[in-house]
């Protein structure tokens, strides 16, 4: 649907007559794509400018001081990716993004399951459960977990006093905690994602393969978990990606000792003032989004296929 | 026969088999025997306990009280993967990720049969459902009728000693049902197995059955081939339920042997003949079915078993001619197939004579 109307408005400000031409005839022929005007609009002016300043931003020369001058330079790109300072950065972010996907698709699976599979109102409620959290804005939420893991929190209080531990445990500004804190952040999305693709699965294919022999894990496993691979690569996607660009949780709850990918960009555009390189790290970032992206999308392919019905 | 040679001959029984669904009574005492080779149909409306029955053959749910016996063994407790039995589903139940040739390959792959041997009865089977060429299609690029070949050729490719089907047909439009009706009884009997098919399609059933088991709010109504169930219901209900019938109510007034002589409720008299000898209710329902119903202008010569009406309305239906015609308060459907000695070109309000031959008058507990 994008895909159109992108080809269609992109190239007319290159002012190619013929194109323009083509892109008239296109609208006059099928009136309906007007509607996809304010979509396109909006996704040209929030989305597609900025990302090509950025890009465009991050060959320039950086001049110091916030002051940079146009050029055609991969200092930046080449100083994030070799330098072993920043690859400590890429090793760190990609390890939690992993982390905090793996354990939302493996903890979320049989939460998912079970709310797809129930019924009226205990369905409603463990709905209810999940999406009330995400209400509440997410910096008091960061701060919630202050309130439980820092050194005097509640749980340090809570296992002092049952005498499990004799010194508190820092649990915060830790690579934990900004787990945890992601966990939090993402985690209902997934939920939320899966579910809705396993209430797509008809429950009579499970009796069916009963029906021609399959043991109840042999049925679970070659037709529930297989039919829900597109819930894991969409959840999957979404805490990856999000993980791997999130800025507030890992400054707020995460130590300024292991840097993320984020942090490094703020830290380069509004401290050090390197635009062009701020910008190199934010575009590789992106471009690391983009490919997972394009990965899950491929190895899904084969699930569309049969899902286009 | 004695009760050994009984036991071994049935493929499937069901003694006092029950299934109560918190206050409902879906399936209530069913004693049924089905033989080696037979194709049986349970008929009934929506809601009548048939597909509940099939179900707890298969074992996808359990009976409340009573026993299903397989060959002989008593099944219950057993899980589906266990019995001896595979179903065709109402919507066919294809695993949507999965190839026709998968689709037809799982119950052997479960079954850890060795490759070729899976390969070449997965052939055998698409062959005989005509799919051969599709294999590596997805439910998702098959038409309907492709998806009832599939659903089909998989359940039979683990050779059951029954196979169910749960109104296999009713998800098709009516040519491709028409067309599947010959050849899934043509497998049947090709392959000889033992066949439980439910559907609320009375004409299906007819089509065809070995033998019908007519159920009815959870109960066998009655059981028999589809021409004794056509020809002779035992009740109300299978008559209205099996083609169509007229009913007209009224009383026992005489009886001369085997035949009876009913006084209707609005007017008029109906000798009937009668199958058996078995003693007449006094109240009673006339069942007439609409086809054994001759119109006449002027009073027939025979002067017994005639009533009189009026001709409400005509509807030419190609093959035949539908009357609606009053008789007392009630309508009567009359279906006039043409022919030597019948008369034509009706038109409605006229006044009408109906005959009915005392054999086409089936006497039924009121």
């Amino acid at each position: 649907m994008t895909g159109d109307v992108k080809g269609a408005a992109v190239p007319a400000v290159n002012h190619h007559p013929a194109l323009i031409m083509r892109v008239k005839q296109i609208f006059a022929a099928h009136k309906f794509l007007w509607i996809f005007l304010p979509a396109v609009l909006m996704a040209l002016i929030f989305f597609f400018i900025p990302i090509f300043s950025l890009l465009r931003i991050s060959f320039y020369e950086n001049v110091g001081m916030g002051v940079y001058q146009p050029a055609m330079r991969l200092d930046g790109y080449i100083k994030f990716l070799t330098d072993p300072f920043y690859l400590r950065v890429i090793f760190f972010t990609l390890k939690i993004a992993v982390l905090v996907t793996s354990i939302s698709l493996v903890a979320g699976y049989p939460v998912a399951y079970y709310v797809a599979r129930a019924e009226g109102a205990k369905k409603i409620i463990c709905l209810l459960l999940i999406i009330v959290p995400l209400w509440t804005n997410l910096i008091v939420r960061i701060y919630g977990w202050f309130v439980i893991l820092g050194q005097k929190g509640m749980l340090n209080t809570l296992l002092l006093n049952i005498g499990f531990i004799d010194q508190p445990l820092s649990m915060i500004f830790q690579p934990l905690s900004v787990v945890i804190g992601l966990l939090d952040m993402v985690f209902p999305w997934v939920l939320l994602i899966m579910i809705s693709v396993m209430e797509g699965i008809d429950w009579s294919l499970i009796e069916a393969a009963r029906d021609l022999g399959a043991s109840r894990f042999q049925s679970f496993y070659e037709v529930t978990f297989k039919l829900s691979i597109p819930g894991f690569a969409v959840g999957g996607l979404f805490a990856f990606v999000w993980s791997m660009g999130e800025y507030a949780v890992p400054s707020l709850l995460g130590s300024s000792a292991q840097r993320t990918i984020s942090i490094e960009v703020a830290d380069q555009i509004l401290t050090v003032l390197n635009w062009p390189f701020g910008a190199s790290i934010a575009f590789t970032l992106f471009m690391i989004s983009v490919s997972v992206l394009f990965i899950s999308n491929r190895l899904t392919q084969k699930s569309a296929d049969y899902m286009l019905r | 026969m004695d009760k050994r040679a009984c036991t071994t001959m049935n493929d499937v029984e069901l003694i006092g088999l029950t299934k109560r669904f918190k206050d409902t009574l879906a399936v209530d005492d069913v004693n049924l025997e089905i033989r080696h080779g037979e194709f049986l149909f349970l008929l009934g409306p929506s809601g009548c306990g048939k597909t509940t029955t099939l179900r707890m053959i298969g074992g996808l749910e359990a009976p409340s009280a009573g026993t299903v016996k397989i060959k002989g063994r008593a099944v219950n407790g057993v899980p589906p993967e266990k019995r001896d039995t595979a179903t065709v589903f109402q919507r066919w139940a294809l695993f949507p990720h999965k190839t026709v040739a998968e689709n037809v390959a799982f119950g052997l792959k479960m079954k850890k049969k060795p490759r070729q041997d899976i390969a070449r009865q997965v052939r055998e089977c698409l062959e005989m459902v005509d799919l051969t060429g599709l294999e590596k299609r997805y439910p998702a690029q098959l038409s309907g009728g492709q998806k009832q070949r599939v659903a089909l050729a998989r359940a039979l490719v683990v050779e059951p000693a029954v196979l169910l089907l749960d109104e296999p047909l009713s998800a098709l439009d009516l040519k491709l049902r028409q067309q599947m009706r010959f050849e899934i009884k043509r497998i049947q009997k090709d392959i000889n197995v033992t066949t439980v098919f439910v559907t609320h399609d009375q004409t299906e059933a007819l089509a065809m059955a070995d033998r019908i088991v007519v159920m009815h709010k959870g109960r066998i109504e009655q059981i028999g081939s589809p021409h004794e169930i056509y020809f002779n219901p035992v009740s109300r209900f299978t008559s209205d339920f099996i083609g169509e019938t007229n009913f007209f109510p009224g009383r026992l007034a005489a009886r001369e042997g085997d035949a009876v002589v009913v006084a209707l409720a609005d007017g008029g008299r109906l000798r009937a003949q009668l199958t058996d000898n078995a003693p007449c209710p006094t109240d009673v329902v006339v069942g007439v079915r609409p086809e054994q119903i001759i119109l006449h202008r002027h009073a027939p010569a025979a002067g017994e078993n005639v009533l009189r009406g009026k001709v409400l309305d005509v509807t030419f239906m190609g093959s035949t001619q539908r009357f609606h015609v009053a008789f007392g308060d009630r309508m009567i459907v009359v279906e006039d197939v043409g022919g030597a000695g019948r008369e034509s070109g009706w038109h409605s309000a006229e006044d009408v004579y109906l005959e009915i031959q005392p054999h086409a008058c089936l006497v039924l507990p009121a």
